[in-house]
């Protein structure tokens, strides 16, 4: 007996040692970088800042470079003599960060929400960025962000700047599409659907005719539920104008019902995977792969989840391609958009060189907008940092904006043939194009498919803006502190309910009985928070 | 005293032993329990422990959510069968594992069942949700049959069986090295006497095995108690889904939700806590009724 508990006990601490050492050892591999000490001791000492950043799994980094070290750092290096140390990255961002907001560990910078955004505002945490946004942001970075004064308030308190916003894009980018598969669309002559009977009609006929399993696809969060509930009028996700003239929950709305019904339905029919409540989005992915369905709602950049991965798996012209979303009745479709801004840039209190955010930033918008203009660069040394998610490995030191004239200037220059191009961005992604309509290279479809045709996404997304199809929510920037008590519990609420009712597990009577629920678990309370702060 | 004394002579080379696990035990597991006081303010990170007072607001809050009291329900059903299950498959195993005569089959069956033990839920799951599927292997085994196909996930009144059932799976070869170690001090004489009266197999087990190892299973039982809250948060967490919250949402993965996902610490605190008090209690009625029934004392 003693020799078995003996020989457990150091089974077990040689897993833990083991454990350990390959933990350890990346760490320790990283730190020394022969290549740079004999020109550190010759400069002045670097500037350090630890950054913490969220794992992007699409990166595909040139042969030895990794996150720390990267033509990205390597810039920083050289122009501002700046060190980038990754302290932590991750795959579960918010999660880790939230953590580490806990503890009080910090990294230098990073990026946060806007529910984080508050919560180090109120605490104290962050480093006031007014002057040094003052004197060190560059032209380029000011005319970005100063006709987005709304977002910038969001980043204030008591008249300080404590973020430098990320601004995301513009409206164009946060409109739904119905995305189908571009060779069952042509072999059954199907150019667009006009309203949900004719989706129905196009799932029917991939099935009948291409052999897909099912009509759309949806996974465990419902994302592709709620990216075509505004083809049913209902806004689920956002604070619209209710009928009494208060501001109200979109969800709570007869239309969400509709919804809801139209997918129960479809569920019951066999359109959707029955085992779609517990699929993630790679396990439902799958099923596009390997050819078990054809269609489903999602946003502009579809086209890279279901373009090149897909043309790999199932071979040529299996990519997804954009349409309009159908509408229930035939009136225009609005697009809800949220208060986009989900990302800030923000510096830790007590860092010694807050204006180190100012200054990268500046440089990301210099490589990638100015510096072909401006003849600093060539488009070949430009278009790495904006190729393989280069651009979005920067964690905490960009700014992004509204793409919505490079879009047009891209696309018809593809389209008529007549260059056409303003800005580095619009040079960069119609030259990425162009590789892929003249050499085939898989590299540029992704952007094709968002620019590059006439119905392609962001060029759809563009005429939504000038047609006026946009739905803003009425909680625009700041958040009633309840709201942000509450989190996400009140929409976990619904999740759970709406699952239920597409499983069929709930009648669709059931929507009236959950939303009660859901009133009474807070929803009035925030609700009657929205109104005060929004004022109706 | 003076007894005491004469063992700590007789013994003080364990004592020593026992001083790095004592020190280990303090720092990690005793040092942060001066953390709970957030349950009972408002959490400020940049003011630490000096965050406002609230009393009981945040168990307050925590008990008026309404998915609350179900979750402890949840806790409690899945936990307690799983114990239940835990005691009855491995006593079963161990009786008929000790009927192999073939040393080497008996030891290639431990082995096997033992297996499961070591995989973390992180990678069982991913290999269940295969297997479990409407179109994994489990329902086309199962409709060969003409039955199902059952949604072994996907479903809020069969996940928490599938929840029982893989867990005791898991770790049923486990139990089993305890039950058979019991079995081994059985003094064989009896079973000598028994045959000379004319006992077989069966009476043998049930009249001579069954009570001999009755002590351990009775142990084996009340120690479980102190885990009637731990229904297992790495399994629940890698399988479950928004669909089955009703029914799959235990304390744990509710805790960590609401505490780390939605960074509301003070409120992830109080539910902590609340598990840890009840826990407490339960383990030292599980020792108070390990002393009663199975005579095992802990001082």
């Amino acid at each position: 007996m003693y020799k078995r508990v003996l020989s457990i006990v150091l089974t077990i601490a040689l897993v833990i040692t083991l454990a350990a050492c390959t933990t350890s050892a990346p760490a320790t591999e990283e730190s020394k970088d022969p290549t740079q000490q004999p020109k550190d001791a010759t400069q002045q000492e670097p500037i350090k800042v630890r950054v913490g950043l969220p794992e992007l799994v699409n990166a595909k980094f040139a042969e030895g470079e990794d996150y720390t070290n990267n033509l990205w750092t390597k810039l920083f290096k050289e122009r501002h003599n700046v060190e980038v140390v990754v302290d932590w990255i991750t795959t579960e961002y918010d999660t880790k960060l939230n953590l580490a907001i806990a503890s009080g560990e910090l990294p230098d910078m990073f990026t946060v929400n806007i529910v984080q955004l508050n919560q180090l505002m109120e605490a104290g945490m962050l480093e006031d960025l007014t002057d040094v946004y003052k004197q060190y942001a560059s032209p380029s970075l000011l005319d970005m962000i100063e006709p987005n004064q709304d977002i910038v308030d969001t980043a204030m308190k008591d008249g300080k700047l404590y973020a430098i916003p990320r601004l995301h894009y513009g409206d164009e980018t946060s409109t739904s599409f119905l995305w189908a598969r571009k060779d069952w669309l042509e072999a059954n002559g199907i150019k667009e659907v006009k309203t949900i009977a004719d989706y129905e009609k196009m799932m029917e006929a991939f099935k009948t005719n291409n052999g897909a399993a099912f009509g759309t696809m949806l996974d465990k969060t419902l994302t592709q539920f709620f990216e075509m509930a505004s083809a049913f009028h209902a806004y689920p996700k956002i604070w619209v104008d209710g009928p009494d003239g208060t501001i109200v929950y979109g969800a709570t709305l007869p239309e969400t019902k509709n919804a809801l019904a139209k997918w129960a339905e479809w569920y019951k029919n066999g359109y959707i995977n029955k085992d779609f409540a517990t699929m993630d989005s790679s396990a439902m992915l799958r099923d596009a792969y390997n050819g078990k369905v054809g269609t489903y709602a999602q946003q502009n950049w579809a086209g890279w989840q279901v373009g090149q991965d897909m043309v790999k798996n199932a071979g040529d012209g299996t990519y997804f391609v954009s349409m309009n979303l159908p509408s229930v009745d035939g009136n225009k479709v609005l697009y809800p958009r949220e208060f986009s801004n989900a990302v800030y840039n923000v510096v830790r209190k007590g860092y010694e060189h807050p204006e180190v955010l100012v200054q990268l930033i500046n440089t990301y918008i210099d490589v990638l907008d100015d510096a072909i203009g401006n003849g600093t660069m060539t488009l070949e040394e430009v278009l790495p940092f904006n190729t393989n998610d280069m651009h979005h490995i920067t964690g905490p030191f960009k700014v992004e904006f509204a793409h919505y004239q490079d879009i047009k200037d891209v696309s018809s220059s593809v389209i008529t043939g007549n260059e056409n191009l303003g800005s580095g961005n619009a040079v960069l992604f119609y030259n990425e194009i162009l590789k892929w309509k003249n050499e085939g290279d898989l590299v540029g479809l992704g952007r094709y498919l968002q620019m590059g045709h006439e119905t392609a996404s962001l060029v759809l997304g563009n005429a939504h803006v000038d047609n006026g199809q946009i739905n803003k929510t009425k909680v625009w920037g700041a958040r009633p502190q309840v709201m942000l008590d509450y989190g996400t519990t009140l929409d976990d609420l619904l999740l759970e309910g709406y699952t239920k009712i597409i499983m069929g597990q709930e009648d669709i009577s059931y929507y009236d009985t959950l939303i009660e629920a859901w009133r009474r678990a807070g929803g009035d309370e925030v609700t009657a928070a929205v109104n005060e702060m929004y004022g109706k | 005293m003076r007894s005491l004394l004469i063992t700590l002579r007789k013994q003080w080379p364990f004592h020593i032993l026992l001083i790095p696990a004592v020190v280990v035990i303090f720092i990690f597991n005793y040092i942060p329990l001066y953390g709970l006081v957030i349950a009972f303010q408002r959490y400020n990170p940049s003011m630490g422990f000096q965050s406002p007072w609230v009393g009981l607001d945040n168990f307050v809050r925590v008990f008026s959510q309404p998915n609350f009291v179900q979750t402890i329900w949840n806790t409690l059903f899945i936990a307690g069968f799983q114990i239940i299950g835990g005691i009855i498959v491995p006593v079963v195993f161990s009786l008929l594992l000790n009927e192999v005569r073939k040393a080497l089959a008996k030891r290639v069956f431990q082995t096997v069942i033992y297996m499961p033990y070591f995989l973390s839920w992180v990678i069982l799951a991913g290999v269940m949700i295969d297997i479990l599927s409407r179109e994994g292997i489990m329902n086309t085994f199962l409709s060969s049959f003409n039955i199902g196909p059952i949604p072994f996930l996907g479903d809020p009144h069969t996940f928490r069986w599938t929840m029982i059932v893989s867990e005791i799976w898991k770790s049923f070869g486990f139990g089993t090295v305890i039950f058979l170690a019991a079995l081994t001090s059985i003094d064989p004489s009896l079973y000598e006497s028994a045959v000379v009266d004319g006992a077989k197999r069966w009476k043998q087990t049930w009249y001579i095995t069954i009570p001999s190892i009755m002590p351990i299973i009775v142990l084996m039982s009340i120690l479980s108690l102190g885990n009637i809250l731990n229904a297992g948060f790495d399994q629940i967490y890698n399988l479950y889904s928004p669909i089955v919250y009703s029914t799959g949402d235990i304390i744990d993965t509710y805790v960590y939700r609401l505490g780390i996902q939605q960074a509301q610490y003070s409120v992830g605190t109080a539910v902590g806590m609340f598990k840890a008090l009840i826990a407490a209690f339960m383990i030292s009625m599980s020792y108070y009724l390990a002393d009663k029934l199975a005579g095992y004392r802990v001082l």
